[in-house]
């Protein structure tokens, strides 16, 4: 046996441990999905699949970074940005120069931007608790929405409608998650831990803690606003009413993922594959033909039980101080060092 | 602070700690100060905002909301969240109406519903506190589970039936106590608010509930009983839910299981701008009574202006964070 093995195992572990046990149930759910439905293995059945998923996918790695950055953080106002985003685009940016990618896309990615640097700054510098403030914005974005949406239906340009059931869906996801693993290899991406553990021993540190959070709910609208362009794509209309319901589902999302809802632990990638697990968890409920009024009380069943495993396997808990998972992955490191 | 040991000298920023703590007292007072300013501020913009008519159904409207409230602040002392408030309040109105109609009594009805809050509690409470699951997701899978099991019972949720006129008449706006013009429905929530002052000042409970929300460390050491406490908290907050449901059923005519929606929010709103930390730890039930009575009285001076429904829920937004900015953190120096 290669010795590095096992150290490469206990590598893996230290990094993307918090979400081993969102991966396991991801696998097992994957398997499941494909026998009971093997239209999703064909490339389209799998690119529809996709397009659908990758609004929520999106908006779960969209609030980490704010829940990263402790002290409470979390940003509910993302799921109506998106939804916003939609009416934007359904009902303003639809023809002729406004409909194009180059005016639609720094638009979209814009307003996020000032969204997260607003609720950035309210929480920082105003030093409000992040969920009133988004709370707060979140019913600022859900009214204007509201108020500025034409009823339902609204046009959008052919070139975003024509993203869904795409591989260029699949590019555009792909490509912000490849942005953020960029990130990841910054000084920045340190700080943001080390704020969100800690932000006392942070500004004693000499960082700057407002800046650094700031940054993170910026981060989080921009991908907001990808999602909101995805979302835009899936339903090819303006419709201001579909946005809120992803609120609570990718804060799930998260916490499946295992990052802490305290800041500090995670990762964007733990998020993307528990908004995975939700999707496919909603999948073969329907495809089990669950009927339609017990579809809740098996999803809020299987979200507890899921957080309660996650608890005990992954993170700290009371009784088990360093989690199963990290005691069994530094045994086999231990013993691959030792032969 | 030093690191080793108790200071022997005053702090150097000792003036600062002083003007913080001066400055905690006055914030205090901001909800307040908040409510008159707005009650000036609709008296002059609203027409008939100082009529009898708006006063009452504002009283009608501000009960639902601080008895929906009574136990979410109790929980956010703890250091939690309630997100399945929603639903237990649209299972008290979907129970009560439909019960009724189906020929129970009104107290075994009553009774059915304390039953169930205590099972709604042992599960919120019980699994956020024992597997120290965050209570945000536990709650919000708790509602999951309650809206899912109300649906099953009712086959979709909307189902024919009429409340018992004992509801119908504590909440319509004209009724009175007995001589005083006020509806019954207010004094459920006089009522309410005692219990909870009670058990918040008063009782062991209570000081347990200070104790974990401030420092649930010092509180393991100091011997408090982690999971019964969380327990009997989140039981309070589904009791309360569930009675904010029962007296809407009579302000809602029938069985409505959406009627909760909106309290999801404005329940943590009215805690927040009374000015309770979601942190844990301080504020009480006090200060959500003028919390509840002021995100009433924007709503009400919000419809009066003639906004939309769509711009209401906007500008409610906005006014959340600057009523909150009264009640703002330390600085981070402040806590090194």
């Amino acid at each position: 046996m290669t010795v590095w093995l096992p150290r490469f195992g206990w590598f893996l572990f230290r990094r993307y441990g918090y979400a081993a046990f969102a991966t396991f149930v991801f696998v097992g759910l994957l398997i499941a999905n494909a026998v009971l439905d093997p239209v999703l293995a064909t490339s389209t059945g799998f690119l529809d699949a996709f397009s659908t998923f990758a609004p929520l996918v999106l908006l779960a790695a969209a609030v980490t970074p704010s829940v990263l950055s402790g002290h409470g953080g979390i940003d509910l106002s993302l799921g109506p940005f998106a939804g916003f985003c939609t009416v934007l685009i359904g009902t303003y940016l639809n023809t002729g120069v406004l409909g194009q990618a180059y005016v639609v896309v720094p638009v979209v990615l814009g307003m996020g931007l000032v969204l997260g640097l607003v609720n950035g700054v309210i929480v920082t510098i105003g030093r409000l608790q992040p969920i009133v403030v988004t709370l707060g914005t979140y019913l600022i974005v859900t009214g204007l929405a509201d108020h500025y949406s034409p009823g339902s239906g609204g046009t959008v340009p052919g070139w975003i409608s024509a993203i869904s059931g795409s591989w260029s869906d699949v590019g555009i996801a792909g490509g912000a998650v490849v942005a953020w693993l960029a990130l990841t290899r910054t000084h920045y991406y340190r700080w943001l831990l080390a704020v969100g553990r800690d932000d006392r021993t942070a500004y004693a540190s000499g960082m700057s803690v407002a800046a650094i959070r700031t940054t993170a709910y910026v981060i989080g609208g921009m991908l907001a606003g990808v999602a909101g362009l995805l979302l835009t794509a899936l339903i090819s209309g303006s419709d201001s009413t579909v946005g809120p319901n992803y609120t609570l589902t990718s804060i799930a999302a998260v916490a499946l993922g295992g990052t802490s809802l305290a800041g500090g632990a995670g990762g964007l990638l733990g998020s993307v594959v528990g908004a995975l697990d939700i999707f496919f968890i909603e999948n073969l409920l329907t495809l089990a033909n669950v009927p339609i009024f017990s579809l809740s009380l098996a999803y809020g069943s299987i979200l507890v039980v899921a957080m309660v495993i996650n608890g005990v396997v992954g993170r700290q808990s009371g009784r088990l101080p360093h989690g199963l998972l990290r005691t069994t992955a530094q045994f086999v490191a231990d013993v691959g060092d030792a032969t | 602070m030093s690191a080793g040991g108790l200071p022997l000298h005053r702090p150097a920023n000792w003036a600062r700690l002083r003007s913080a703590v001066r400055r905690e007292q006055l914030t205090s007072l901001a909800p307040l100060a908040a409510l008159g300013v707005l009650f000036l501020v609709g008296w002059i913009v609203v027409d008939g905002f100082v009529s009898r008519n708006n006063i009452e159904s504002s009283l009608v409207l501000s009960s639902f909301l601080g008895i929906s409230a009574a136990g979410q602040t109790l929980v956010v002392i703890l250091g939690g969240i309630d997100l399945s408030v929603a639903a237990t309040i649209g299972f008290g109105e979907v129970a009560m109406t439909v019960l009724y109609s189906q020929g129970f009594e009104v107290w075994e009805v009553l009774l059915l519903l304390a039953g169930c809050a205590i099972v709604i509690g042992a599960v919120n409470g019980g699994i956020a506190s024992v597997f120290r699951v965050p209570p945000l997701i536990v709650s919000l899978g708790g509602g999951f589970m309650i809206t899912g099991g109300v649906l099953m019972w009712t086959s979709g949720g909307a189902t024919q039936g009429t409340a018992p006129q004992e509801f119908v008449t504590m909440t319509s706006i004209g009724s009175t106590i007995g001589p005083i013009p006020v509806p019954p429905i207010v004094l459920v929530w006089i009522a309410t608010a005692a219990v909870v002052l009670v058990i918040q000042r008063f009782t062991t409970l209570g000081r347990n509930i200070y104790a974990l929300g401030s420092n649930p460390e010092a509180a393991r050491l100091a011997l408090v009983q982690r999971n019964r406490v969380w327990i009997a908290v989140y039981t309070l907050s589904a009791a309360s839910g569930l009675l904010s449901g029962v007296l809407l059923s009579g302000f809602a005519g029938g069985a409505d299981f959406t009627v909760g929606q909106p309290y999801l929010f404005d329940s943590i709103a009215a805690v927040v701008v009374g000015g309770t930390s979601l942190l844990g730890g301080s504020g009480g039930y006090g200060r959500t009574i003028v919390g509840a009575l002021v995100v009433n009285e924007i709503g009400t001076i919000l419809v009066g202006v003639g906004f939309d429904a769509a711009l209401q829920e906007a500008m409610l937004g906005v006014f959340i964070v600057l009523v909150a900015l009264a009640g703002r953190e330390q600085h981070l120096r402040t806590r090194v």
